[in-house]
């Protein structure tokens, strides 16, 4: 640095500054220079730090998109396995179907083997009733028979008695005709009575075989519906269980997802570090910059001290002011100064 | 009466050169850090003659200063020069838009900064 000092030897002092301010002025061209080619450097790097940041701002946008849409199709396949877990459930449709169905089977066994019980006992009625019949039938078989005799009997004694006993042997004959028509109205009440007695048992049977059929279709129903009831259980436990890991995997990718996008916005190091370029080479620029402003300090103070050696007062009316320019440009150099 | 300019620049070093230069030739000289703390001290110094302020600053950046202290009317007629290592015309264009009186590109001349700082202080 110098500095303005009245006892110097101003010829030796003069050339010494001349040489300096010559060589000052040397290294700030080339200053300006180095300053111009980091200037173009550093608006490179911007510019494909700016290319960089697009392509990376689309790669995120275009990851968000992907996530977005993996999202929302595990939402609607969790909305999907809810709704179907609301078909199974307790109070779901298939439930309250099952226990309708359940109950109507229920109601309609009891109604069928209540039916068939009594089927059962008006056979096993009709049975002991046909027997009744038959047996009077034989009793009356047994008093036709007595009457029949009766008859002869009374013909007999009627033939004896001669003319007094036509009378008698009207009646008696009409004893004996009557007792032959009841006699044979008892043998169709017999074989109608003994038919029956073999149709009874057959129809007997064939009510125990529905019976037994009823009771077995009853129990396969029961067994269909308890085995429905089953499969409703696992049904509803495994839709239950898919819900619950849906949920889960939703959960997981949307997490994952926030944290991908995280990690792509804000912990990208290669951008970060990208990002750190333009303001590191700004601050090598504004670095250099100072310095040049520095060595042309150190030039303005030569002419300073020159004009402090020789005595003159410093023109009151900066000789460089021309140099000031006015207006508008397409930009400055180092150095230049615009007024507007 | 000296006139009062102040500089606004995030380097000391050049802050301690413009002012050095500026005092030489019988300016009062102030200094403001940055464009938030320029901003902050021209509201409240009203006896300014003169700003000259850096582009490229931390918090406050020196257009931004600038577009408030004229946008908000407080200052209207203070003239206001940029300097910077910026030489970009777009630049130019938004500072003069803005209000700036003046353009300097780093690494400054001394002796034009002076003439510049000497014309818009007349």
């Amino acid at each position: 640095m110098y500095s303005a000092n009245p006892n110097h030897d101003c010829a030796s002092c003069q050339a010494l500054e001349a040489r300096l301010e010559q060589q000052s002025t040397r290294l700030a061209e080339v200053l300006r220079r180095f300053a111009g080619e980091c200037a173009e450097t550093k608006n490179e790097i911007q510019n494909r730090v700016d290319a960089a940041g697009h392509v990376s701002e689309e790669a995120v946008l275009s990851v968000g998109a992907s996530i977005s849409t993996i999202v929302e199709d595990a939402r609607d396949q969790l909305r999907a396995t809810q709704a179907l877990e609301e078909v199974v459930g307790h109070d779901s449709a298939i439930g309250v179907a099952i226990g309708h169905s359940t109950e109507v089977v229920d109601k309609f066994v009891g109604t069928v083997a209540e039916h068939l019980a009594e089927h059962r006992q008006t056979t096993s009625n009709s049975l002991e009733l046909s027997q009744k019949v038959a047996k009077a039938g034989r009793r009356i078989e047994s008093i036709t028979l007595t009457a029949h005799v009766l008859s002869i009997n009374a013909r007999i004694e009627a033939a004896r008695l001669g003319d007094a006993g036509v009378a008698f042997a009207v009646i008696a004959g009409q004893m004996g005709e009557l007792s032959a028509r009841i006699n044979e109205a008892n043998s169709v009440i017999q074989v109608l009575a003994d038919d029956l007695q073999c149709e009874l048992p057959t129809l007997a049977r064939g009510v125990e075989g529905l019976i037994e059929l009823t009771d077995r279709f009853g129990q396969d129903l029961t067994d269909g519906l308890e085995n429905v009831e089953r499969a409703e259980v696992n049904l509803r436990g495994t839709v239950g269980d898919s819900a619950g890991q849906g949920q889960m995997r939703v959960d997981h990718i949307l997490t994952t997802s926030q944290e991908a996008l995280s990690a792509l916005q804000f912990q990208d190091p290669m951008q970060q570090a990208l990002q750190q370029i333009p303001a590191l080479t700004n601050q090598v620029l504004r670095g250099l910059a100072e310095r040049l402003a520095v060595i042309e300090a150190g030039a303005d103070v030569v002419s300073l001290f020159d004009a402090a050696c020789t005595s003159a007062p410093l023109p009151v009316d900066n000789p460089l002011r021309e140099e000031v320019t006015e207006g508008a440009a397409d930009g400055l150099d180092a150095g230049e100064v615009m007024l507007f | 009466m000296s006139k009062k300019v102040m500089v606004v620049d995030d380097s000391a070093t050049v802050r301690q050169q413009v002012g050095a230069a500026l005092s030489q030739a019988g300016f009062d000289v102030v200094e403001a850090v940055d464009g938030q703390d320029g901003a902050e001290k021209i509201e409240t110094m009203k006896d300014l003659d003169l700003v000259i302020c850096d582009v490229n600053m931390p918090r406050l950046n020196g257009i931004e200063m600038l577009e408030r202290v004229k946008g908000g009317g407080q200052r209207p007629q203070l003239p206001v020069v940029m300097l910077t290592t910026e030489g970009r015309p777009d630049l130019i264009k938004r500072a003069k838009a803005a209000g700036a009186k003046g353009w300097i590109v780093k690494p400054f001349k001394a002796h034009l900064l002076i003439a510049a700082a000497q014309k818009l202080t007349a």
